[in-house]
């Protein structure tokens, strides 16, 4: 199971980003703007790979 | 009437074939052929079994491809991600360096550099430890994508073959719905097989950038899809994806490089 993890996710910091991004969008989905949700999605996302690719620069 | 539900599932079911065809040419191309097709053709497997399990009852279970589309999208995602970075620390000029997974590829690469009569037993115990991690990280994504996009063309093929918009005009709908999805599964495997050899020639570096910018794309916008948000658009926005997270990569090369040569 720790490979896999290793494998597919291995890295913590990327994972809560990515679940809080996604959490938000799901919360902007539940109160009727699933557009809007899109958006943030994408929003989330960029920003997460902003800070993935700056960390692993350090 | 029957030939118009096998043209509209069949140019449905392409759209998601082509879809799982790039996961898995990608991951072929970057991971290693075996692991990619094995995974593909598990993903049948799954595939098939759950079929033939629920059967039209698929239809009744459309949280079931929204959980799958959210489980391995947000998989991908964070997948992709970890490419992504890769290849813009690669194409900026820099290199983690604490990057597990570069010293993972780097301690691979060394010991496949030693002559198999060179190597210890220790040596080839490791390289074949390390070679079955990567192979079941291609074989997991190739199977996501398969099983994920064949659930798709399923509810393709129910959606059509078992409508009511088509009335008593269509006889045996179904069975033209089914025919449809395996015509567009076998033009899109053709497609993939003309297309890999061509692939093969891009340079490494570059391919590997690519397959993260494909990995997110399709990671986030499988994840959406699970979430529930609006695609605008819907498959079609999968190039809008692609081209901001593309333009999103290219600021960060031109930034770190640019921050690397000003410390220089």
């Amino acid at each position: 199971m720790k490979v896999l993890y290793n494998l597919l996710i291995g890295d913590h910091l990327t994972l809560i980003w990515v679940l809080v991004t996604a959490l938000i969008s799901w919360l902007v989905v539940r109160l009727g703007a699933p557009t809007l949700a899109a958006f943030l999605l994408l929003l989330g996302v960029v920003l997460t790979m902003i800070n993935t690719t700056y960390r692993k620069l350090r | 009437m029957n030939w118009i539900i096998a043209l509209l599932t069949f140019l449905a079911a392409t759209v998601e074939w082509v879809e799982a065809l790039t996961i898995v040419l990608a991951t072929g191309l970057t991971m290693g052929w075996r692991p990619a097709l094995r995974g593909t053709l598990l993903g049948f497997l799954a595939l098939a079994l759950i079929v033939a399990a629920f059967g039209l009852l698929l239809a009744k279970l459309a949280f079931l491809k929204t959980i799958l589309q959210l489980v391995i999208g947000l998989l991908l995602l964070l997948f992709g991600l970890r490419w992504v970075a890769k290849a813009v620390l690669r194409s900026a000029g820099r290199v983690g360096l604490h990057d597990e997974d570069q010293i993972f590829e780097r301690q691979v690469a060394a010991l496949r550099k030693l002559a198999p009569d060179q190597r210890s037993a220790e040596d080839q115990a490791k390289l074949a430890a390390m070679t079955a991690q990567a192979d079941r990280a291609a074989q997991a994504v190739s199977f996501q994508s398969v099983l994920l996009e064949g659930l798709e063309v399923a509810f393709i093929v129910i959606t059509f073959g078992v409508s009511d918009h088509f009335g008593q005009a269509a006889a045996h709908p179904l069975g033209f719905a089914v025919g449809g999805a395996l015509l567009a599964l076998v033009v899109v495997a053709l497609l993939g097989a003309a297309v890999h050899r061509p692939l093969t020639q891009v340079p490494e570096n570059t391919l590997k950038y690519i397959v993260g910018v494909f990995l997110t794309t399709f990671g986030t916008f499988w994840a959406g899809e699970g979430l529930g948000v609006a695609w605008p658009g819907s498959d079609l926005s999968l190039l809008g994806l692609a081209l901001v997270i593309w333009l999103a990569t290219r600021m960060l090369v031109l930034r770190i490089s640019g921050r690397a040569a000003r410390t220089a």
